[in-house]
């Protein structure tokens, strides 16, 4: 408990700096919030076309059934650029560089360090207008419910795991590559390839989806929560997958500082 | 004049040298830009059996197969590059050298493109045969495609310099990349196909520099347009190349007097 709460102090500590330091840039803050305001109408506009305004449904989903999926979508593409990329983007440049050292230093889990150290623009948008419209899809859809926003919450948190899982795993790798960028790009493909339900995708391509790689769980699953039809199974199997995932990025995290000789040493 | 062809055509093979040392990133970047794909399943999806203003299931394979090959072929990154290089003052080595610094930024674009190439078409030949959709395309129609493509490339690239270039005034230019990818994606046409928008939408997206990016090439590719679309397309997709060209040199030049050149 008491680590929990140290821990819990240090995040706080770090976000208040990550705030002054955003603000430091206010030009890039104007069109960060640009670049979300022009990416949100337009993709209103598209899936107005794509559903002709309701008239139409795409593999059984409705209008307002992927308003829902849409705005967990954009939640997650938030959450990620929060607190995910922004932070553990960064160690190609400190193995490059040899600052990992400081990292690895310091009396706090490296891991822990690395992956809250900074955070993106503080209530980053996003995630406000993807919560806004997963509700209000949800009101559209009659869905609205106590137990359905807690399964929702609850499985957009391992939604958000898994995505972490992916993304980090996937950086520490650069102890072994140096140039390893496009390899982030990897967890934004899982996210991705959640912008529409997995059954829109054919049967072979959905089952690789859904067991293969864990699209299904990212953003489909959380969807159907909050339309309250989902399987007491696959709840189960999301948060397994979660865990699963986030054991998985631990165990990477272990063998890469294993692997891993400073700059100039 | 060929002194010139001859530095360009050097920059050209070290970037592609460049390119290739770094062979592997360049495929992991290829594999993971699948997003059109995942918009031709929406769309896909949503037409079914029927067809949305024309186009069935098929043109919408044909249409984001396209999309797909013309964004591996106008890959940019420029922008945060030279923002970067202008910032920290790195611009200067690069202005003593005796060919402009914009085909020093371009070719490694050039090199990135032929390093994908051998494995592109092949892919793309896969997922024709997978999805088993026919295409026809003529003589015509491939030259039309290159010329457009090549036109693409160079409006998308000139107006991420531009961009770039803006380092020259406000500090920071990094952000302005992602909002560049962004507009570019929805109103170059790569998340739909201008033409089912809304008409007053496609109506005012005619008079951007975004349809020749992807649309118009992309239209071009699948077999889907006429010689008159064909005709018009280009001679936008000229015009766009004439004009963001004149704009890249108008900044150039506004933008070296105010250079400060960090550290010199």
């Amino acid at each position: 408990m008491q680590t929990i709460i140290r821990h819990l102090r240090l995040w706080r500590v770090f976000a208040s700096a990550s705030a002054t330091q955003g603000l430091e840039y206010r030009f890039s803050a104007y069109v960060e919030f640009l670049n979300i305001a022009v990416a949100t109408l337009s993709m209103i506009l598209i899936y107005w076309t794509l559903f002709d305004g309701g008239n139409r449904s795409m593999a059984g989903w409705t209008l307002s059934q992927t308003i829902v999926l849409t705005g967990i979508y954009v939640t997650l593409e938030g959450l990620m650029e929060q607190f995910i990329t922004y932070n553990v983007s960064t160690v190609p440049e400190m193995i490059r560089t040899g600052t990992m050292d400081h990292v690895l230093l310091k009396p706090v889990n490296g891991q822990f360090l690395i992956t809250f150290q900074r955070i993106g623009r503080i209530y980053h948008p996003q995630i406000w207008i993807g919560g806004a419209l997963t509700v209000y899809g949800m009101t559209l859809a009659h869905t609205l419910s106590w137990v359905n926003l807690a399964t929702l919450g609850v499985m957009t948190f391992s939604a958000t795991l898994i995505l972490y899982a992916a993304y980090f795993s996937s950086m520490m790798l650069a102890f072994r590559w140096v140039n390893i960028e496009p390899l982030g790009r990897l967890a934004w493909v899982l996210l991705e390839a959640g912008r529409f339900p997995v059954s829109i995708f054919p049967r072979a391509l959905r089952l690789l989806l859904t067991f293969g790689l864990p699209v299904a769980f990212v953003t489909t699953v959380p969807a159907e929560a909050a339309l309250g039809r989902l399987d007491i199974v696959w709840m189960g199997a999301s948060i397994a997958v979660a865990a699963l995932s986030l054991a998985g990025s631990q165990w990477a995290w272990r063998r890469a500082v294993a692997s891993y000789s400073s700059a100039s040493s | 004049m060929i002194r010139f062809l001859r530095i360009v055509w050097r920059r050209f093979i070290l970037g592609l040298a460049d390119c290739l040392e770094y062979r592997a990133e360049i495929m992991v970047w290829m594999l993971t830009s699948i997003w059109p794909l995942v918009m031709m399943f929406g769309w896909i999806a949503a037409a079914g059996k029927g067809n949305i203003q024309g186009y069935s299931a098929d043109d919408f394979i044909r249409y984001f197969l396209a999309v797909f090959l013309i964004e591996q072929l106008t890959p940019v990154w420029v922008s945060s590059w030279l923002g970067r290089d202008i910032r920290l003052g790195t611009l200067s080595p690069r202005l003593l050298l005796p060919s402009d610094p914009y085909w020093h930024y371009a070719a490694p674009h050039w090199g990135a493109v032929t390093v994908r190439l051998p494995v592109l078409i092949p892919l793309l030949i896969a997922a024709y045969s997978v999805s088993g959709v026919s295409l026809s395309l003529d003589l015509i129609d491939v030259t039309a495609f290159v010329a457009s493509v090549l036109m693409a490339w160079t409006i998308v690239f000139n107006i991420a310099y531009c961009l770039g270039l803006c380092a020259f005034w406000v500090h920071n230019v990094s952000s302005l990349q992602p909002l560049y990818y962004t507009v570019t994606a929805i109103f170059g046409g790569s998340m739909v196909p201008l033409d089912i928008l809304p008409r007053w939408t496609a109506r005012a997206l005619e008079f951007t520099p975004f349809p020749p990016m992807t649309f118009i090439p992309a239209r071009i590719f699948s077999g889907a347009a006429d010689s008159a679309e064909i005709q018009m397309g280009l001679l936008s997709g000229l015009i766009w190349t004439v004009i963001t060209t004149l704009a890249m040199r108008l900044l150039w030049r506004k933008g070296l007097r105010r250079y400060g050149a960090v550290g010199a």
